[in-house]
């Protein structure tokens, strides 16, 4: 037994104070009400015996008193809405998917709304000194404390919206279960809303904790959406392109077109690469990047559809920029010169000036404090490839990454070697500016075959694009936060790495659009099941047959 | 009923008496002369001796009697002379006590009404059967209103005089009766028509009667809720009309049986009280007609009076 309405102990002081007053009321003087009569002789003898007789002279009137105070402890019950517990010491922590998913018009109403609805009908039923109610939107926060009003609620949930963020009650569960729970009898987490929840996450409650999800009205259409979109590297090799990847969800996504602008002007190409079942990818290659914004918008034929969620048919990022690197070159061997320089002519990444000023890279001379990358004679160099990093990185682990990222796991060391006679060693050394110097022994093409291997160009482009310290591309964009994951079920190429400065994206999670709610149970209909006629009706009920009572009492004089 | 707050009044012209009334108390006459076989209603014989038809007694002569009284027969044989004596034949006078106190007045419908109907009434037979009537209101004090008269024509001018009637104090019966003896009035029927409410209770009243030497009609002006106060419930601070006095009573099933038996013993000490002193009693119910219990007074021959 508990009372979902009021605490046990305020009940109680309520009980003991209304007993107070009413002893108090029965003994104040009575207020009479005057009338005249023709004499007063035989109510004098009356009442003369009466009190002769009289028991209880101060406290007049002792089964009225009980009378009375039945009738009130009984609507004081009522009030306090004394319920049978479903479940005795059981706190229940009410969850309430506050994501953009939820912003999904539902018929004339929203998820949210339902969401809402459904919070209330439970939070009625729920002892108010055990149960919680958190607000799961961008951040989780706590909108009802155990022990706090109920009424308080409605108040703290005006105007609010859900929040245009993926959904947090999975991060909410699992901090919760976390949480010391040194109270024991047990939690009962209740979803109000359609983010999904890890199976990890249920795996990892408790034996006394287990996790419902409220029944609200289905959704007819999951709604369309775009939950994904990326750029990588150019499958076309271009330099100053990127490839773009979107990708869409919804069961409808025959009704709609996916339009791109590119600051603002109409930007059409691109191939659908993959459909399946509600999912389809779209790839546009060769995309100049150049910074512009780029936006993409889902056209559904008018107005969103049933079900369909407006914040996820439009999609923006800003595309990386992708200039060309401007490299110089100067005092290069007549040797491995016209070698070097086809390889940088070759290069649609690098542009050739002239004068080390305007250069990022300076290949072959003077570095003048720029990044370089030349060719020193074995006498000069201990090492046959030396790479000067910054400061800041430990040799050990720049030497190591440089392997693949100069593409130095390519080249034939051992055949070098053995045409040099001597053995080949790489190095690495902290520096202010970046370089990368190559034995000009290894150039010489009457020593070695070098020059003719495809390990060559590999070295000098990527040997330039490391000095010229490219940024990386971050692949994928999810509701405005970096997701540097791998995308789900998108293609290998595009775990390529793409610049992270965006802005003004709004994709969301493929969960928001088209939300899974499976592996949650779904949240029992109260076991007292009797619709209104809980155990508070019944209190309510004897209460107001005790007031007939009393007034039957009254009317026929046995009460005073 | 009681009005809360009303002030008694006297009674507006037509009030008292309607042409209805007048009609039924002319019947009542009627009613009273065919029930009365053994006489008059007022007859008697007289203790006075006078010039009746019925030989009482012989008295000496003394200087100024009638010499037509001499029984010369008596003066032959015994040369005295002697009057004969006959007993006289008289009216009985009706004094008429209607109780005018401050109870019998205050209620929506006041018992001081049926009260003086009652006494009209009574009056309407004693007159046309040439009796005397005196009518003396009383209250706290006693108050002649007419002195004792005959004819049978007075009955309008006593309806007149009895509409005149204001309402009065306290109910001192005791004090009443004083006065009333104190006027002297030969020995007649005393009609007292009271509730008899008497702070002093029934043991005033009967004191009160214990020096009174008429001949006795108590007219107790009685209401159902008299003894059955069904208007009583709850916390009540009940205010005699006529002593002020308050009395705070919480009513419950058991202060009403109480009060109830107090009532009973009331009633049962006025109907003690007639017994012994051979005096009628006539509970006047005064939410009913009044002219059929008055004349169910002589129809049934309970009394003779």
């Amino acid at each position: 037994m508990s009372f979902t309405a009021l605490s046990g102990s305020a009940l109680l002081g309520g009980l003991v104070a209304t007993a107070a007053v009413l002893y108090a009321l029965q003994r104040l003087r009575v207020r009479h009400e005057s009338r005249t009569v023709v004499t007063s002789l035989f109510w004098r003898e009356a009442t003369e015996e009466t009190r002769a007789r009289s028991l209880f002279e101060r406290f007049r009137h002792p089964l009225a008193y009980a009378m009375a105070l039945l009738c009130a402890g009984l609507m004081l019950l009522g009030a306090g809405r004394l319920d049978a517990d479903r479940d005795e010491g059981l706190r229940h922590v009410l969850l309430l998917d506050a994501s953009a998913g939820m912003a999904r018009t539902v018929g004339e109403t929203t998820r949210f709304a339902q969401a809402q609805a459904a919070l209330a009908a439970e939070l009625a039923e729920s002892p108010r000194d055990r149960t919680e109610v958190l607000w799961c939107g961008e951040h989780v926060r706590t909108l009802l404390a155990p022990g706090e009003d109920r009424a308080l609620l409605g108040p703290r949930l005006a105007g609010r919206t859900p929040d245009l963020a993926p959904g947090t009650l999975d991060r909410a569960l699992r901090s919760r279960a976390r949480m010391a729970d040194g109270e024991g009898g047990g939690r009962r987490f209740v979803l109000f809303g359609d983010a999904p929840v890890a199976p990890s996450t249920l795996a990892a409650l408790g034996a006394e904790e287990r996790v419902e999800r409220a029944v609200l009205a289905p959704v007819i259409d999951g709604g369309t959406g775009i939950t994904s979109m990326g750029v990588s590297e150019p499958a076309s090799g271009r330099w100053g392109m990127v490839d773009l990847f979107i990708q869409t969800r919804g069961s409808s996504t025959s009704l709609f077109d996916l339009t791109l602008t590119l600051d603002g002007e109409r930007f059409e190409r691109g191939v659908v690469i993959g459909t399946d079942r509600d999912r389809r990818g779209f790839l546009i290659s060769d995309v100049p990047a150049a910074g512009a914004l780029l936006v993409a918008r889902l056209d559904t034929d008018g107005e969103a559809a049933d079900g369909d969620l407006v914040a996820d048919d439009v999609a923006s990022i800003r595309l990386p920029s992708r200039p060309p690197i401007r490299v110089a070159v100067d005092g290069l061997a007549p040797a491995f010169g016209a070698a070097v320089r086809a390889v940088l002519a070759a290069d649609t990444a690098v542009s050739l000036v002239e004068g080390a000023g305007e250069a990022d890279v300076i290949v072959g001379g003077v570095s003048a404090g720029r990044p370089s990358l030349r060719f020193p004679s074995s006498t000069d160099q201990e090492e046959a490839i030396l790479i000067g990093h910054d400061r800041e990185e430990d040799s050990t682990s720049a030497l190591a990454s440089a392997v693949g990222e100069l593409g130095l796991d390519r080249v034939d060391a051992s055949a070098l070697a053995e045409s040099l006679g001597r053995p080949l060693a790489v190095g690495a050394l902290p520096s202010d500016v970046r370089s990368v110097a190559i034995w000009s022994d290894l150039m010489d093409p009457n020593r070695t075959s070098f020059l003719e291997s495809r390990a060559f160009p590999v070295l000098v482009g990527r040997s330039i694009r490391w000095l010229a310290q490219v940024p990386d591309l971050t692949p994928y964009r999810a509701i405005g936060r970096l997701e540097p994951t791998a995308l789900d079920g998108a293609p290998p190429s595009l775990a390529a790495m793409v610049t992270a400065d965006l802005d003004a994206a709004s994709l969301l999670d493929p969960a928001t659009t088209a939300p899974v709610t499976a592996g949650v149970p779904l949240a029992e209909p109260s076991p007292e099941g009797a619709g209104p006629w809980r155990l508070y009706t019944w209190v309510l009920l004897l209460a107001l047959a005790a007031l007939s009572a009393e007034w039957a009492f009254f009317q026929r004089g046995r009460m005073p | 009923m009681i009005e809360e707050g009303r002030d008694p009044a006297g009674l507006e012209s037509g009030q008292l008496f309607d042409a209805a009334f007048l009609a039924a108390a002319q019947r009542l006459r009627l009613v009273a002369r065919r029930v009365a076989p053994r006489g008059r209603f007022a007859d008697q014989r007289s203790k006075d001796r006078g010039a009746g038809l019925e030989f009482q007694d012989y008295r000496p002569y003394v200087a100024g009697d009638d010499l037509r009284a001499i029984d010369w027969t008596v003066y032959r044989r015994l040369g005295r002379v002697f009057l004969r004596l006959f007993e006289e034949h008289e009216d009985l006078p009706l004094y008429l006590l209607p109780d005018v106190s401050r109870s019998a007045w205050v209620e929506s419908e006041p018992r001081a009404v049926p009260g003086l109907q009652a006494c009209l009434a009574l009056a309407a037979v004693a007159l046309g059967q040439h009796d005397s009537v005196g009518v003396f209101p009383f209250a706290d004090d006693l108050t002649v209103l007419q002195r004792p008269t005959s004819g049978k024509n007075r009955v309008m001018e006593l309806a007149h005089r009895l509409e005149s009637v204001t309402p009065g104090g306290e109910t001192d019966l005791g004090t009443a009766l004083r006065r009333f003896r104190g006027l002297g009035l030969r020995e007649g029927l005393v009609v007292i028509v009271s509730d008899f409410f008497d702070p002093g209770g029934i043991e005033a009243v009967t004191e009160a009667l214990s020096g009174l030497r008429h001949r006795l009609l108590l007219v107790q002006l009685v209401r159902r809720s008299d003894r059955d106060p069904s208007w009583a419930r709850g916390d009540l601070r009940l205010v005699d009309c006529e002593s002020g006095d308050a009395q705070d009573v919480s009513v419950t099933p058991q202060v009403l049986d109480r009060y109830r038996a107090a009532y009973d013993r009331f009633a049962e000490g006025l109907a003690d009280l007639a017994r012994r002193r051979g005096a009628g009693l006539l509970a006047l119910d005064v939410e009913s007609e009044v002219i059929p219990q008055v004349a169910d007074l002589f129809e049934n021959g309970r009394r003779e009076v």
